[in-house]
């Protein structure tokens, strides 16, 4: 039994945290929020033994844990740990995919496109500069985003600081921006079944 | 040219792109034999920077960096390496590589190439995104004894499965050897669509691809 009372258990990646605890207090969800490194992205196939180290610590707590995680590159090994507890996660490669709904799906053949979610603008220069090594070496720049063509920055909550940040990144990158304000709704909708409630924002 | 062969190594383990071009360079102009370069110097620096990955002495930065330090000094290499070979030269087993379609990643797969080249390979890269169509058509042309397919993003390690199938249907698929790679792919995957081989790392592809050709066990 938690202190809670919560019989469920979100288990969110940091890069997604904060606006699942959003969507929870929103609908009202009586679900707690755990939380798992997101830097766990650099190394995908350290994700699915740390998402089932935490669903051991969590499930002798809750009835059930959804997992906000994206395979994130696991080729499939996160869902395969999931099967076997009363564990699921959204439907998904990638949390920006998560976050861009429809426009994702709209995109998907574009293979050119870079992603920027609110989070990955903020945490730029320690998730992507020093977690690629691009401050050791700069001279990688071309060899990691040499093939992309364009930016998308799906945007959660509009910022004008982040939105600095963006152009920033975008002309760094010497690629055009675009800004689509989606807000957390896609997310929200993605997770509501899960929770057995509508899909449907309200 | 040992001075140089050291300072080579070095830098491609530290990732010094200018330091390591300029020692490639020296070395090349010194008349040294390109094929000593590569074996001695570049791939003796890869194969340890392998070692030091699988010790967790290293990260993927480190590696990829080094990597695009040997595509650099290999641009210094290789040309004087293939300038020296004729037709009396007994031909290497041929490997062509590709980053499939829909995937525009290709430092995993360069690397790869890279260390095939420096263990007596002959690579051609088709570079990436590339379809079904181009494979078989690069297989029927070049009869190469193994093909290398590369997928880094979960969305497109299904097209390693349709390429093999498209080798079943053109008839190609005895003919060549498939080896897998890329991030989230598994052996269990690997074994799924039949492929002939998997490797998670470039110094375990070059094992692997010298088993599938015969020259280690």
């Amino acid at each position: 039994m938690t202190s809670t009372g919560a019989k469920v258990a979100f288990l969110a990646c940091g890069a997604v945290a904060l606006d699942t605890a959003a969507i929870i207090e929103r609908r009202g969800w009586d679900a707690d929020v755990h939380g798992i490194s997101s830097d766990l992205h650099m190394t995908p196939l350290e994700i699915a033994p740390a998402v089932e180290a935490k669903l051991k610590d969590l499930l002798p707590r809750y009835e059930r844990v959804i997992v906000v995680y994206g395979d994130c590159g696991t080729g499939g090994r996160l869902d395969a740990v999931l099967e076997r507890y009363p564990a699921a996660r959204p439907a998904g490669f990638h949390c920006f995919q998560w976050y861009a709904g429809d426009l994702y799906r709209r995109f998907a053949d574009d293979i050119g496109i870079y992603f920027l979610t609110d989070w990955l603008v903020t945490n730029w220069d320690r998730a992507v500069i020093k977690g690629l090594g691009l401050d050791r070496f700069p001279w990688l720049k071309e060899t990691y985003f040499g093939n992309l063509t364009r930016i998308l920055f799906v945007r959660q909550h509009p910022d004008p600081e982040r939105e600095a940040k963006a152009r920033e990144i975008a002309a760094w990158m010497d690629r055009p921006l675009e800004i689509h304000d989606l807000g957390i709704g896609p997310l929200e909708d993605l997770l509501a079944p899960m929770m057995g409630g509508s899909d449907v924002r309200t | 040219m040992r001075e140089d062969l050291e300072i080579l190594k070095r830098s491609l383990i530290r990732a010094d792109p200018d330091a390591g071009v300029a020692a490639a360079q020296r070395l090349v102009d010194a008349g040294v034999d390109p094929k000593a370069i590569l074996e001695e110097g570049m791939a003796v620096a890869m194969f340890e920077l392998g070692e030091m990955w699988k010790r967790g002495e290293v990260f993927l930065p480190e590696v990829v960096a080094s990597a695009e330090v040997f595509k650099r000094c290999n641009a210094v290499v290789e040309p004087v390496l293939l300038a020296q070979k004729d037709e009396n030269t007994e031909p290497n087993a041929l490997v062509v590589l590709a980053t499939v379609k829909g995937d525009l990643h290709d430092l995993g797969k360069n690397m790869v190439g890279a260390m095939l080249r420096t263990s007596g390979f002959d690579v051609h890269d088709m570079g990436k995104d590339v379809s079904a169509d181009k494979i078989v058509a690069a297989i029927q042309e070049m009869r190469p004894q193994i093909v290398g397919l590369s997928a880094l993003l979960t969305t497109t390690v299904p097209y390693q499965e349709t390429v093999i199938k498209r080798l079943v249907q053109e008839g190609l698929r005895d003919q060549v050897k498939v080896m897998v790679g890329g991030a989230p792919v598994t052996p269990e995957w690997a074994e799924k669509i039949q492929a002939d081989g998997y490797a998670n790392n470039a110094p375990e592809a070059v094992e692997v691809a010298r088993k599938l050709v015969g020259l280690a066990q």
